[in-house]
Parts: structure tokens; C-alpha cells; sequence
């Protein structure tokens, strides 16, 4: 049973096919890395995924509140005027059972589960490194409990070293609460160590998707040939 | 963790700056003194605004006198009698004889001087009432005026700004289109017309209450046109696209996420509109058409001195316009140095 379904989507804007005719299942606990070149429909994708744009054709099937993201610039996806606290709360906004103390001990726990200090609850967006924003902005999706996560060039705007750190900590979650994860990005080698299914994204077509071995090793269309060509300065 | 660190959000930076600002304080205390005067008018002023003595007609500043024969006594003013000369202009004459002391904390009133003796501080109008609780009581008018229609016309226009600009599509070309019919015609004419079309029995709340509705009819479609093109390139930022994606009703975005973000324009905007407010309650009233007599506001005090005569042998009557020009120059004040402090650039 696939826990998401992507049936032959499309969207075009202004003339121009940014997505072409897309298909994808999910299952649950699934890796999936859709790699591509800038402008090659990924995002679009993704924010059909979301429900943010509607597609022109074809069909989504995904489970109310199943799916959340993570988006690429850490700078632009917490708001600046709000403290930690509220930019928390949000996730929780539909939740009205909760008490106010459920709230904050929630909040606290989900910080921790990310690797940050409790305490920062009072603290703005601004005072905080790319890094500790992208592990807030985690934070904040973890706590609508969503299946699966979209990870939309996540840690692409953060530096080698944190990309690790942030990397290690979604290989940690996804075991720790069963996540499924759409990890999108344009880094080949990160992409090899993350995830163990792969999509390969052109000019908004899905051009090949296998396992992350199989379609590394053997590659069959000529665009991931190049593309791997690029990233590993290999000739296959 | 250091918790006696203050963390600051970006508003709480920008108001520590505008404190730091002199002359933007020293303004906006001067702001808070006309506010509190006004609001304090039925006990500082010692007479109400319709209180009227004929035999005072234009009759100058009245001087308190605090010495008596060189002694310090308790403080009085010197009757004074109304004559005229041989060109009958009026003319006070200073009885030295009779002393009426000034009274204070008597009949709910700070001072005040019992009859036959008038207080006259910053003199009479035509009818011999007192020009400082006039223009006290006036402030209670002209500076609530502002306040009301600014709040009324940015409710409305924020809204419908954030409205626009979020959704975009038709909602924003027929909200748009909306706006520019209202921008359209020139802002005074607007007001003149939308006066006439108000009801001429009305009393003088209603009066009041239909000048503020007619001066945020006019603003609002500018302030919505700005909030518009700033929340059509705030519903793109990736916090607006988080939070949809966390099913938070649009509405809440707008309200918490997109107007919050316009505040450093919106809050200069607002106090600069609150000093055009005034200035067009102002100019509605001198012509005649805002707050009736004997209801006072700055405007209808000032439409006294439309007349030359009257200003050349009483030139206290232009005391409003002071008034008026110092509000409107503290406001102006305050808002500029409100979007210099948000907008350090």
C-alpha cells in the first residue's frame, strides 16, 4: 500500500511544462531522492506534492495532514518577527485539547529530539545560525506528526559540515518515528549517502528511478550518465 | 542557557531605537500633553465650552496677579469693565479696586474665578467665552477625530490590502478597482460631497461620528493599494508557504504573518495620516461644514479668524491654528522617526 501517489501530474506556467507528466509511489519508511538540475520541475513538484499549487493534470493521493516540509532557505521559512515559541505553536494550532503546559513540555521534547536547547523558546529567528534555523524549521514540521517529510534542497544552503550534522540527525529521526522522506536536492554525493531510492528529474520529466545502487552503477539514460559524470568526475 | 539575556524581536530593536531618538520623544511627550489635557478638560479648564458672557466680547488675556503692594498674596485677577472709544472699538479698563481671587479645586474645577469676575488666560471669543477651555475641550474633537478615522480606515484597509494582495486573481482586480474609484476623485471634494450626502438634522455626536466615517472613506484605498503589492510579495516567503502546508486558515496568515511584516510602513504611514486627519477635520470645520458651534474643534475655533477685523484687534482667536500646527508637526515627527527606527537604511 503506498502511503503517497503521484498519478501523471503535469503543470505548465505560461506556455512552459515545468512538470511533465510525473509519476511516483511512496511506501512507508521509503527514501526517496529526486535529483535534477536547477529548473528541471523539482520544486514544482514538490509544492504539488503539498497541495500548494494544483496541478493542471493528473492525480495526487495522499492522507490529510500525512505529509509536511522542510524548505531550502532557512532564512526565508521561519518568520522574523515571531520567537521560537509561536513559530511552534503553529504546527499545533489545530490541536485544541492541548493544555498550555501539553503545549510548551511538546515543544521542549520536539527541541531536544532535534538537538537543540529547550531554553530557546524566547529567542528569535535571527539569533540563530542556518543550521539551528533548518533544525527549528524540522522541529516545527515533527510536530504536526506527519508520514512523510519533504525535504526541499534542505541543507543545500547550509555548509558541508552542518549539512552532515542536519543529514545524520533526519537518518536519526526517520528511524526513531518510522518517517518516510522525499528528499529533494541537486548534490549527487550527499544524495548517495542519504537515500536508498532515487529520481532522476529533466526538463520535468522523470527520466529514471530505481534503486540508489542500481541507478548509480548502470545508469540508462544519458542525462544521469552526465549528471554523474559532473558530480564524481568519473567517465562511465 | 543565559536567561537574564533580553531577546529582542525586531519591533522591540526598532522602538529602542526611536527611544533613543530626541526629538521623536520629545514630540511624542508633547503628544501625550495635548492628550491628556483634553482628556482632563472638565477639571483643568475652568469654564465649560458653551459658558458665555456677552459683556466679555474679544476680551484680552487676563493677566494673574500674584503681588499685591509688594506682597506676595494669594493669587486674583482685576475686574475689568468693557467701554468703547471714540471709534467704538471695544476697550477693557483695569478696575485696580476690586480683586476677585481665584478659586481653586471649587466645583470639580482645577481654578476658576467666582462672578461677576471673569479668568480670561488666553483671552475671549466673540461671545466671551474662554479661549483656553475652548481649545481644550477642542482638542477633545481634533485629536480623537485623527485617531478614530485612522483606526477605521486602516482596519479597512489592511484588511482589504492583505485580502487583495494574498489571494490575487479576481478578488485582487475587483478590490483594486474598488480602491482606485475611491482615489479617483480629489481627496477634498470627496469629503465635501460625502458631507452633503449626510443627513443636516443631525446632533453633534452624530456630526462627529459621520466627519470620521467620511475622512477614513478617503484614506483607506491608498494604505490597501501599498498593503497589497507588500503581501503580494510577502504570500511568497516560505513562512507563509509553511504555514499553509500546516493548514492554518488563511485568514490567521494574513492577520499574523503577512500585516505583521508591513508594520514598519504601516506605523509611519498611520501617524503621518493621523496629522492629515486633523488638517481635514480642520479644513471641513472652517468652511463650515465639520463640528458645529457651539461644540468646539481647532477647525471651527479657527473659522472665527476667517476675518480680518476680528484677528487685527484680537489676534488671540488664531490660537487653534498654533495648537493645530503643533500636533500636526509632532506627529509628523514621531512617524518619520518611527520608519527611520524600523528602516535603518
Amino acid at each position: 500500500m503506498n502511503i503517497l501517489e503521484v498519478h501523471n501530474v503535469s503543470k505548465s506556467f505560461k506556455g512552459v511544462r515545468a512538470v511533465d507528466g510525473v509519476s511516483l509511489g511512496l511506501r512507508q519508511g521509503d527514501n526517496l531522492a529526486i535529483v535534477g538540475e536547477s529548473g528541471s520541475g523539482k520544486t514544482t513538484l514538490a509544492k504539488m506534492i503539498m497541495g500548494l499549487i494544483t496541478p493542471d493534470e493528473g492525480v495526487i493521493k495522499a492522507g490529510r495532514g500525512t505529509l509536511q516540509m522542510v524548505f531550502q532557505d532557512p532564512v526565508g521559512s521561519l518568520d522574523p518577527l515571531w520567537n521560537v515559541r509561536s513559530i511552534l505553536k503553529e504546527a499545533l494550532w489545530h490541536n485544541r485539547t492541548l493544555s498550555g503546559r501539553q503545549i510548551e513540555e511538546k515543544m521542549a521534547s520536539m527541541l531536544t529530539k532535534v538537538g537543540l536547547s529547550s531554553g530557546i523558546l524566547g529567542r528569535f529567528p535571527h539569533e540563530f545560525s542556518g543550521g539551528e534555523r533548518q533544525r527549528i524549521a524540522i522541529a516545527r514540521c515533527l510536530l504536526a506528526c506527519p508520514r512523510v517529510l519533504l525535504l526541499d534542497e534542505a541543507v543545500s544552503a547550509l555548509d558541508t559540515l552542518v549539512q552532515k550534522q542536519i543529514t545524520d540527525l533526519l537518518k536519526t529521526l526517520k528511524q526513531d518515528l518510522g518517517l518516510t522522506y522525499i528528499f529533494i536536492s541537486h548534490n549527487l554525493r550527499l544524495v548517495r549517502r542519504f537515500s536508498d531510492k532515487i529520481a532522476v528529474m529533466h526538463q520535468g520529466k522523470i527520466v529514471e528511478q530505481g534503486l540508489m545502487p542500481a541507478v548509480l552503477e548502470a545508469p540508462q539514460h544519458p542525462y544521469t550518465r552526465q549528471l554523474l559524470q559532473a558530480a564524481f568526475y568519473t567517465h562511465l | 542557557m543565559n536567561s537574564a539575556v533580553k531577546h529582542r524581536s525586531r519591533t522591540q530593536s526598532a522602538f529602542a531605537a526611536f527611544r533613543a531618538s530626541r526629538v521623536a520623544m520629545l514630540c511624542l511627550w508633547c503628544l501625550v500633553f495635548l492628550y491628556a489635557m483634553a482628556l482632563g478638560a472638565d477639571f483643568i479648564c475652568p469654564y465649560s465650552y458653551q459658558d458665555e458672557d456677552r459683556n466679555f466680547s474679544y476680551c484680552p488675556p487676563t493677566a494673574i496677579e500674584f503681588m499685591d503692594h509688594g506682597h506676595w498674596v494669594r493669587p486674583f485677577v482685576y475686574k475689568r469693565t468693557m467701554t468703547f472709544d471714540a471709534v467704538h472699538r471695544r476697550v477693557y479698563v483695569v478696575d485696580r479696586a476690586v480683586k476677585y481671587p481665584l478659586q481653586f479645586f471649587k466645583h470639580g474645577r482645577l481654578f476658576s474665578v467666582d462672578r461677576p469676575g471673569r479668568l480670561y488666560i488666553w483671552g475671549a471669543d466673540a461671545r466671551g467665552r474662554d479661549m483656553f477651555s475652548r481649545i481644550w475641550y477642542g482638542a477633545r474633537i481634533s485629536l480623537s477625530i485623527g485617531l478614530l478615522g485612522v483606526a477605521l480606515s486602516f482596519a479597512i484597509g489592511l484588511l482589504v490590502g492583505g485580502i487583495a494582495g494574498y489571494y490575487g486573481g479576481w478578488v485582487d482586480g475587483v478590490l483594486m478597482r474598488i480602491c482606485e474609484m475611491f482615489m479617483m476623485i480629489p481627496g477634498f471634494y470627496l469629503m465635501l460631497a460625502l458631507r452633503a450626502a449626510v443627513p443636516e438634522n443631525f446632533n453633534s455626536v452624530q456630526v462627529y461620528l459621520s466627519v470620521v466615517v467620511i475622512l477614513s472613506l478617503i484614506g483607506w484605498a491608498s494604505l490597501a493599494r501599498i498593503i497589497r503589492g507588500m503581501a503580494l510579495s510577502l504570500r511568497e516567503r516560505d513562512y507563509v508557504l509553511a504555514a499553509k502546508t500546516l493548514g492554518v486558515p488563511d485568514i490567521v496568515i494574513i492577520c499574523k504573518h503577512i500585516l505583521p511584516q508591513t508594520i514598519s510602513y504601516s506605523m509611519a504611514t498611520l501617524m503621518l495620516t493621523v496629522s492629515s486627519y486633523i488638517l481635514a477635520e480642520a479644513g471641513l470645520s472652517v468652511v463650515g461644514l465639520g463640528i458645529q458651534d457651539p461644540v468646539p474643534s481647532w477647525g471651527n475655533l479657527l473659522s472665527d479668524a476667517m476675518h480680518i477685523v476680528p484677528v487685527i484687534f484680537a489676534p488671540w482667536i488664531l490660537l487653534p491654528g498654533l495648537f493645530i500646527f503643533i500636533a500636526v508637526m509632532c506627529f509628523n515627527v514621531v512617524g518619520d522617526s518611527l520608519r527611520d527606527a524600523f528602516d535603518p537604511v
